[in-house]
């Protein structure tokens, strides 16, 4: 990798510290967040539909975290590449040839045309389609047509590589990013949620691999919504899905879904872990099949084991926009279940639309049939047309769409459960604070307490300490791997 | 000896549910066609029909009479689990056993779906081959 490119020395802004003051009118909204989650368990409700919120969101969280960017099966041989997105910048996510993954900044050197504009793919070079500056896939520049006719000895291409990353990481196959140079290291991001990522991720010995390309479609939807769902929203299961419960997929009992424990894993991520109903014969360990057990309980430690033993159906959410799924569900009323894992992204267009990507991933070495069967089920329950997935945009989309008007915009949402009826749980096994009973949004009260974190200060900081904010500095720097 | 699923075989199978508590009783309030299919061969499988929780026909497959529930599995995994070797549940949720049927209702009696998987143990001198 190079060491020192021009664009290094760009001085262009991205935290709200260098873009000036926020707006009279989002800073107030901000300290009302504050004072409403603390004071009585309020949010208001224009955090989910304000453009204004929208635009420093960009600025402010999207490029101060720690964003998914894709896994690494997805670009599993030299050269491989897919094109990722963190707020409204793209970055060609590659394999180079000695094998390292890199995240490179998709905007020629020369005029900013967009370089690679295929979403995926396998190339040793970039050329960019304008005037034809051709990168190697480790971003150095290594072709400028006409070049010395053009800029005679002028023109250092070891200084006009595409610009990486600031930052790029990798846990256990997941790849993230961010934009901000001085973020955190991505362990000390993800914390205690690694703990409960490894109970999907890291389960056998040949991992996981992502089956296809990631589905992709557009929710006219606030894209928290989807996160605060999936980081602890266990209560709409038997009413948003009521289908279900008529299908006879899930029995028509109100408590159903309430069982196990809702964990807050610290630094706005969080999960529930839903356990079988007490008088349900459900499986352990998610129904995973025998050869997977076998493997995880070699691989996790026994806190590890026993959290998932209990477990029947595993949601969460990284903060800011990643989430996961995995679940025993039935692909539909005559099949017996299949554990099905999918992992989404909550990829922000705009305060009242998102581009929802959706991954499904499935043990490398797993049985065929169990491989066959979680792919069915994740395409007919949350693909792009699965009958979960619609029910829960639908509701985001309504959300989004009432709170446009005047009135709702100055409302006040309830995020009161659990409030004053549950304790954590001092016994829980694992790390975090664990509560009890899945019906609870101590979780989403946390996830948006860490977001006015990121709003106010405009950068994540030292995740466990409180936020100083982002020294000044470039926005595009050389990457640094914590790989 | 019969052969497992063969008509004798299912006859066999039949009288065992009825006068198996766990079968019969656990079965009362449902009214349903079972079959049971070898998966190394398509040709062989076993049908049966519960009225009320009691077996009132069982034999080959009968034209036209559609299953409730399909169960499928090799001549070896029947074994296993008649000789208790293998969990009834844990077959079917490992795909060792496919099931394809009513999941509400099979979930609601799971007891005497384990216990009617058990039993192809029970019948008396099986012929596995």
């Amino acid at each position: 990798m190079p060491s020192s490119r021009e664009g290094d020395t760009l001085n262009q802004p991205h935290t709200g510290q260098q873009n000036g003051q926020i707006d009279e009118a989002t800073a107030r909204l901000l300290e009302d967040v504050g004072r409403s989650l603390q004071q009585d368990w309020t949010l208001p409700a224009k955090v989910f539909n304000d453009a204004a919120v929208h635009e420093l969101e960009k600025e402010r969280v999207f490029g101060a975290a720690w964003v998914f960017l894709g896994h690494e099966t997805e670009i599993e041989r030299p050269g491989d590449y897919v094109v990722r997105y963190i707020g409204d910048d793209q970055f060609i996510v590659v394999r180079d040839e000695g094998g390292e993954v890199r995240a490179h900044f998709n905007s020629c050197r020369h005029r900013g045309m967009q370089v690679c504009r295929a979403e995926r793919g396998n190339a040793s070079h970039f050329r960019c389609p304008y005037h034809g500056w051709t990168y190697r896939n480790t971003g150095d520049l290594v072709g400028v047509p006409a070049g010395k006719e053009a800029y005679g000895d002028r023109l250092d291409k070891s200084r006009w590589g595409l610009l990486p990353i600031p930052r790029i990481g990798t846990y256990k196959g997941l790849i993230f990013g961010s934009l901000d140079p001085g973020a955190a290291s991505l362990d000390d991001f993800l914390g205690d949620m690694r703990f409960y990522l490894d109970l999907v991720i890291d389960r056998s010995d040949a991992g996981l691999e992502v089956v296809g390309a990631p589905q992709r479609w557009i929710v006219d939807a606030n894209w928290k919504l989807g996160a605060d769902n999936f980081i602890g929203d266990d209560y709409h299961t038997l009413m948003a899905h009521r289908s279900m419960v008529e299908l006879g997929l899930a029995p028509n009992d109100p408590q159903f879904a309430m069982y196990g424990a809702h964990v807050y894993a610290g630094n706005g991520h969080g999960l529930g872990l839903v356990a079988a109903p007490p008088h349900l014969p459900l499986p352990p360990f998610l129904g995973l099949p025998d050869e997977i057990v076998e493997s995880l309980q070699r691989r996790l430690n026994p806190t590890q084991v026993e959290v998932l033993r209990r477990t029947v159906f595993l949601h969460g959410t990284v903060f800011p926009n990643l989430s996961v799924l995995n679940v025993w569900i039935s692909k539909d009323h005559l099949s017996m279940p299949a554990p099905m894992l999918t992992l989404r992204l909550w990829h922000p267009l705009g305060p009242d639309r998102m581009e929802l990507w959706s991954w499904f991933l499935v043990e490398r070495d797993g049985p065929e049939w169990y491989r066959q069967e979680c792919y069915e089920t994740y395409v007919r329950t949350f693909g792009t047309s699965g009958v979960f997935e619609q029910d829960d945009a639908e509701n985001w989309r309504s959300v989004t769409r009432v709170l446009r008007g005047s009135l709702a915009r100055g409302q006040r949402l309830n995020y009161q459960m659990g409030l004053g009826v549950l304790e954590a749980d001092p016994d829980w096994p694992g790390p975090g604070e664990a509560y009890p009973l899945n019906y609870a949004e101590f979780n989403q009260r946390a996830f948006h307490a860490r977001w006015l974190e990121y709003m106010q200060n405009g950068s994540g900081g030292s995740p466990r300490e409180p936020h100083a904010g982002a020294a000044p500095g470039p926005v595009l720097s050389e990457g640094v791997a914590d790989a | 000896m019969p052969k497992v699923l063969s008509p004798e075989w299912m006859q066999e199978y039949g009288k065992l549910w009825n006068a198996t508590p766990a079968t019969r009783d656990g079965t009362a309030e449902l009214s349903m066609v079972i079959e049971y299919r070898l998966a190394e061969d398509g040709s062989r499988a076993g049908q049966f029909q519960v009225v009320n929780g009691s077996v009132t026909r069982a034999g080959e497959p009968v034209d036209g009479v559609k299953p409730d529930y399909v169960l499928t599995a090799s001549t070896d995994v029947w074994r296993r689990l008649g000789s208790g070797e293998l969990n009834p549940s844990r077959a079917i949720i490992g795909r060792k056993v496919k099931f394809r049927g009513p999941l509400n209702v099979a979930m609601a009696h799971l007891p005497a779906l384990e216990e009617a998987m058990r039993m192809f143990g029970r019948v008396e001198n099986t012929e596995w081959g």
